[in-house]
Order: structure tokens, then sequence, then C-alpha cells
């Protein structure tokens, strides 16, 4: 903590020396700047209108549907097949080759002769193949210990139990939603330009919306085929309860590392945030009725907040005890001295574990949305802008600009067996990204360029040699190897939060951290890791659904009721 | 053939280039090449599928151009992706005239000099014997094009003009490669994949607690 008193009116952001390390990445938690938060208040603004254009769904949840939201512009339709998965076949790892229920989104409303075609390709997911006019390619898996509790309630005439709900939290899980580009579907540039995907990840996080809904849908409808007589469909605020549910592996940890333009504009959209909010001279009645509101309800997801993993266990302790210093604290010292936000913050980033400091980053956005909101805006990055490489950067230029982004990673020593002990490759087999050790597998000839701490290194001890006045053009005719370290370098130079500052190849790296980094800007709660190196999360949970978006408040679903 | 996205295209060129041992920074050059022909309609996957093909495994450095008066290989054939970077890296020294001698695939040049001229905001035409294009930022002009698939020419000219003259090529989303350069791509891009044992399908992938429950 920064002892001395900061002057609120020059708040600056966060450092990404704090900001980057894993560990804080994989403590941060959905804010208002969250993709899937982003996207319903934009369909609810613009007036957005469902239709369930088509749903022929059988007693063991077989057939299809095309569940359609029309914008002011354009149509976006949710294309959804159900199958009868034996228990034994399901399996969310990527290898698996059936599913539940696997999806699409097209981009408009599907003719008769799409569905004939996608009929024949998505439900083969990665083996099958999509086309320019589909935006999305996913899958789901049955939760075994939900789904047939809730089907077998529902037609016996009777709701689910509301604990066992609570205790699972949704009835399918994502194992996979490929966008832009993958399998053949648009590439984001294709439509990037339109105003519903300005913000990142706009047509994967329709596609889970629509998803949840039709997952929802189907289980009424086998409960009544069942017991056509008897069956009821779910309690409205009950449904609301069933998020999506989502199963993340390694082959999304890379992403952060590769594509370090869109990791800065995420942070620093975020910490932006924060740093608005810290310069408010007062809390306004408003904001501090709705902040103190939201406490109850931060506790609320931390009570419903189940895992069975030891490192997140403790920390699920660590953050309740948090939240109950930071109510002690907000009820003793008040929001009413001068800018009362700083003041908090800086109290909580002496007081909390880094989960509850990174709360309290979420909660502090809560009631600021006419101030932050806007920023979500700005956390896209252009498919292909941004790669250029100045040669004419001199090497002593480029000495210092090392010594200043990466000055972590100079200080490892990196010829020590567990700096590198690890070792980011592709398997044959699956095409997917794996994590192997690297002195124990004969891996390294594979190795991929995602270890930007110890490239960093290297490149700076190449520089030693070189001329301080020497382009780093002719540096790199020579030693064309170090070219995507002098890139990177450059991005971070005017982007701050553009590389995490850590080893991504340590002995002692934990690859959910990465998975937590980028699952929290998708606005996913409920973390659950089930290894080092796979999470399970939610999505959507408490969120209103396409039929009833305008008639429920405006974004006030993303924190669970206070508990009475 | 069925085509593929432009991020597709722009991967299997990224890897092909490293399974045919250009260092991944050079590699991801060459996948924002081919991406960048393909989205212009130009046969850019057929191009680098050549390139690779004839100088695979060569060494990185030893496909650097010597960056004098005229740019020239060390041996053989100048590698377009190679000579392309080094032509970007020095856009920041403004819009200058070069001339490169046998160079391979020229076509592979012309995303480097667009990068190169949208850097200094000025119109760069790359020409060699039966191809002329002007490059600028967002904007192509062709003139002609005859022999745009060329595996080499003797001398390949690149400098600044005032205004790009030619046809205007609109841009796409898809890349279409013909079945034999992206079998050819697949089979160089097959070697950036470890070879899979158990151990790492189990250990590498993550395997933990059951998951399906």
């Amino acid at each position: 903590m920064d002892g001395s008193a900061s002057r609120p009116e020059t708040i600056a952001p966060r450092p990404a020396a704090t900001v980057m390390r894993l560990a804080r990445l994989g403590a941060l938690h959905q804010t208002r700047l969250s993709f899937m938060r982003v996207l319903l208040r934009r369909l609810r603004r613009e007036g957005w209108r469902f239709e369930r254009r088509a749903f022929a769904i059988d007693a063991r949840g077989v057939g299809e549907a095309v569940y359609t939201m029309h914008g002011p512009e354009r149509s976006y339709s949710l294309v959804a097949f159900g199958h009868d998965l034996p228990d034994a076949m399901r399996s969310d790892r990527v290898i698996a080759t059936a599913w539940d229920a696997t999806f699409t989104l097209f981009d408009g409303v599907p003719t008769e002769d799409d569905i004939a075609r996608l009929r024949a390709e998505v439900p083969r997911q990665e083996a099958g193949r999509v086309s320019e006019r589909e935006l999305s390619l996913s899958r789901a898996n049955r939760s075994v210990r939900l789904f047939s509790h809730v089907v077998e309630a529902l037609a016996a005439g009777r709701q689910p139990d509301p604990a066992q709900v609570e205790a699972v939290g949704y009835l399918m899980r994502t194992t996979a939603v490929y966008g832009s580009g993958k399998f053949g579907a648009a590439d984001r540039a294709a439509i990037e330009d339109r105003p519903e995907f300005a913000a990142p990840f706009q047509p994967e996080m329709l596609s889970v919306w629509l998803t949840r809904a039709f997952v929802l849908d189907m289980v009424e409808e086998m409960a009544r085929r069942r017991a056509p007589d008897r069956a009821v469909p779910l309690d409205p605020a009950l449904r609301r309860r069933f998020g999506i549910g989502n199963s993340t592996g390694l082959g999304m940890a890379p992403f952060l590392v590769s594509h370090p333009i869109l990791l800065n504009n995420w942070i620093a959209a975020r910490e932006e945030a924060l740093a608005r909010v810290r310069r408010l001279p007062v809390a306004d009645a408003e904001a501090a009725a709705r902040f103190r509101a939201m406490l109850p309800r931060a506790q609320a997801c931390v009570a419903r907040w189940r895992s069975e993993h030891p490192v997140q266990r403790a920390r699920l302790a660590a953050l309740g005890a948090d939240l109950e210093r930071l109510a002690d604290h907000v009820a003793a010292a008040g929001l009413s001295g001068d800018h009362p936000w700083d003041a908090l913050w800086r109290w909580g980033e002496g007081a909390l574990s880094e989960e509850g400091q990174e709360m309290l980053v979420s909660l502090l956005l809560e009631p600021h949305g006419a101030l932050v909101d806007g920023l979500a805006e700005c956390m896209s990055a252009g498919e292909e802008t941004g790669l250029g490489l100045d040669g004419t950067m001199t090497a002593g230029t480029l000495r210092a600009l090392l010594e200043e982004v990466y000055d972590w990673a100079l200080a490892i020593d990196w010829d020590a067996p567990e700096a590198q002990a690890r070792c980011w490759y592709v398997s044959e087999e699956k095409l997917e990204p794996r994590l192997g050790e690297r002195w124990a597998e004969e891996i390294a000839p594979w190795e991929q360029p995602l270890a930007p701490g110890r490239d960093a290194a290297r490149l700076h001890a190449a520089l030693r040699d070189e001329p301080p006045g020497a382009p780093v053009a002719e540096l790199l005719l020579r030693r064309p190897e170090h070219r995507a370290a002098v890139r990177r370098a450059q991005i971070a130079a005017r982007r701050p939060y553009a590389e995490i500052r850590d080893n991504t190849i340590g002995a002692d790296l934990m690859p959910i951290d990465m998975l937590r980094a980028k699952l929290s800007f998708f606005g996913a709660g409920c973390f659950d890791p089930r290894s080092d190196r796979w999470v399970r999360i939610e999505m959507y949970r408490g969120a209103p659904f396409p039929h009833e978006l305008h008639d429920l408040p405006e974004d006030d679903w993303a924190w669970p009721e206070a508990e009475a | 053939m069925t085509p593929l996205s432009l991020g597709e295209a722009e991967a299997l060129a990224r890897k092909a280039a490293r399974g045919a041992g250009l260092d991944w920074g050079t590699a991801e050059e060459a996948g924002r090449a081919v991406r960048w022909l393909c989205a212009h309609q130009f046969p850019g996957g057929e191009a680098l599928a050549g390139l690779l093909i004839a100088s695979d495994r060569v060494p990185p450095a030893r496909r650097a151009p010597v960056c004098g008066m005229v740019w020239r290989a060390r041996a053989g054939c100048l590698c377009p992706v190679t000579a392309g970077a080094a032509l970007a890296d020095r856009a920041g020294a403004g819009p200058h005239a070069v001339t490169l001698a046998d160079l391979a695939w020229p076509l592979l040049l012309l995303p480097f000099a667009q990068a190169a001229a949208a850097r200094h905001g000025a119109t760069l035409r790359v020409a060699w014997p039966g191809f002329r294009a002007d490059v600028a930022a967002g904007a192509l002009a062709l003139g002609p094009a005859e022999a745009g698939e060329a595996a080499r020419a003797a001398e390949v000219t690149c400098r600044p003009v005032p205004v790009p003259q030619g046809e205007g090529r609109p841009r796409g989303y898809r890349a279409a490669l013909r079945p034999a350069a992206r079998a050819a791509l697949e089979r160089f891009a097959a070697r950036t994949y470890a070879p899979a044992t158990q151990a790492g399908r189990l250990a590498g992938a993550g395997a933990g607690l059951t998951d399906n429950d």
C-alpha cells in the first residue's frame, strides 16, 4: 500500500506492476464492463425483440430450435440441435466427439436450406464446417446432477428443489464456444464495424445467452412431453436462478498472451473506470445508497460460490472475511468525506486480500454506470492493426524500454530449471495448446511463443553487444529469432497493460489464473477450478431471459439478491 | 475448394512458415501477409507454399537480405517474407526506393510494401516484369498482373509514386486456397505439433476431477 496520501485530482490508473501479476489477474471478478452485461444493456436500450422461430424438441431432448433476436438493423439467430447422448460419452474435455446439444449463431434469419446445411455440420463441431454466415460454433453438456431432477420434478407437477438449483446453478454447461473465423465462421474483421459488436466477444455472448434460454425451454418441454396433463413450467424467479455453465481448459490460456493489444484495452478500461470513480470529490446520495445495497449482494455471491479446489477454498474464506470487514468499515467510516471512494479504495488496498480488492473494484464501479459504461467501447482491438514493428528504434532505446517493461523478467535467473520448468506446445492429436514439463518430456522443439518474459530477457542480452545507436532492424537481420520480442516490447511501450508481468513457463504457474482473467471479462462468476488448468464457471445466472428483457430492471442481475 | 476464413488462412500460414524453419516472429509476418493477400483475392497461400517448398529448413539468418544499393540474398533466391519484413521495419525512416534482386515469389512482398506505405502515409509501387501494383493505407491499385504468380523475379522495384494508378480491388473476407497449396501448408504446419503421448494426454491438458457430473 502506498502510505502517502494521494492527491485525488491526479489519481492515475493503477500501475501495471500491480495489476498485471498472475495472482492478481487470477483474482478478477465480473464488473459492469463485462461483455455479457455490455451486451444485455445494449439489447435492452435498443429495444431488441425476441422471436422463437422454431422449437421442436421431443421427450428425450432431441430436436431443433431457432431463437432470433431482431435489432434496429440486423437479426441474429441461434440454431440449436438437441441430441440424445449416452452418459458414458459425456465429457467436457475438448477431445470429446459428441455432446448433448450443439449450436451456431447465424447472421440473420436462416432459411430451410441454411438449417439443412447446418444440421449436417454443427452437430459434428470441429469435424464439421460452418460458413461466413455463421458467427459462432458451440456445444453444451447436461449437468447430470441437476438436469434429470428438474425434468422429473416439473413432469410431476412441482418445482425443483431450490437448494439443488443453487448448488449446481445450471442445467447445461458449454464446453467450447468458438468465434471469429473458427471452423469457417465469419472473421471478426467482417463484422467489427457493426455497432452491436463494438465491444469484444459480443456474438459469443449473444450465443450463450440464447443457449441458456433454449436449455430452460428444453427442460420444460421435456417435462410436458412426458406428462402433458401434470407438467408445470418453472416459476419465473426460480427459472432465472439457472445460469449456463461453462468448462474451460488450457485452450483458452494462451489467448491473453497472444492478444497483447486486446488485453491492454480490457485492463485499461477497467483501471480507468476505477480511477474515474476514485477521482469523484463526493459520493452522491444515490450512488452511496446503491453501493451500500450491493454489499450484502456481494456477500450472497460469495456465500453461494462453491469450490472443491483447496486454493480457491482458502481464497473464498478470505474473501468472505474481506466483505465483512468492508461492510464494517463502510458503516464506521461512512461515505461522506472528501473523495470518499478514493479513501475507501486506499483503505481496501491495505486491508483486503487480492480477491477482496478486486471485488471492491467491481463494487465501486457498480453505482457509476453513467461514468464508466462508455469505456466498454474502448475494449476492442482491430483484428488487422497494431502488428507493425519500428526497426528504426535504436538498440539503446529498446534496451531502456525492456528494462522498464520487463524489469521483473530481467530479475529472473532463466538458467534455473524451475524458471523454465514448463513448455507450451500444441499436440498433434487435438491441435490444442497443452502445457508440458520441459525437463521431463521431449517437447521443447515444439514450444509455442508464450514466454514473453524469457524472450525479452534473451533480447536484452543480445542487445548488450549492439552499438546503442544502431537501428534494431540491423539486429533483426542477423538475429531474426528476436523479432517477436521486439514487436511485443514496442506494443507494450505504448500500452502499459499489454503484458502479463509474470513468468508464464515457471514451475509455479497456475494456468487457471489466465483463464479466470479472461472469463471475468466475459462476465463469468463462481469460478471453480477443477485442477490447476481447468475451471468451471457460471454465466448469465440471474439474468433476464430474452422474452422478459424489457420487463425487468436494466443490468441488475449480475449479483444475486441479498440473503434474507 | 472450401474457402477458409481469413483467420484460418493466417493461422495456417503462420504455422507452416514456422514449420519450414522461420522464427515465430517472422512466421507471424508470413501469416499476416497471406491474410492480406487472400483478403485482396491474390493467391497468397499458393505463393507461401511455393516459397516454403523451395526454401524448406533454410536457417532464418541465411534468409536475411543483404541490404545494399540492391537488396540481395546471401545465397540462392531472396526470401520475400524476410525481405518484406526488413522493408517494413525501415518504413520509419521515410519512403524510399528499394530494388530487390532475384526475389522468390515476389507477390509476398506486396503486403509488406502496403504496411510500409501505410506507415509513412505514402503510395508505394511494387513492380516486376508482368506485374505492377500501387499500395497505400487502405488502398490497392493494380496494373498488369499476369506475372503475379511468378516463382521468382530477377528484379523487383518498390518506390514511392504520387498517386495510386490502376484498377481498384475491393477486399473480401474469405481465402480460397487451391487444394495442393493447402495440403502443402498443412504438411509444414504439422511440424509445429508435438507427437501425442499418453502422459501429455493426461497431464498436459489438465485432467483433474470428474467432468461428467
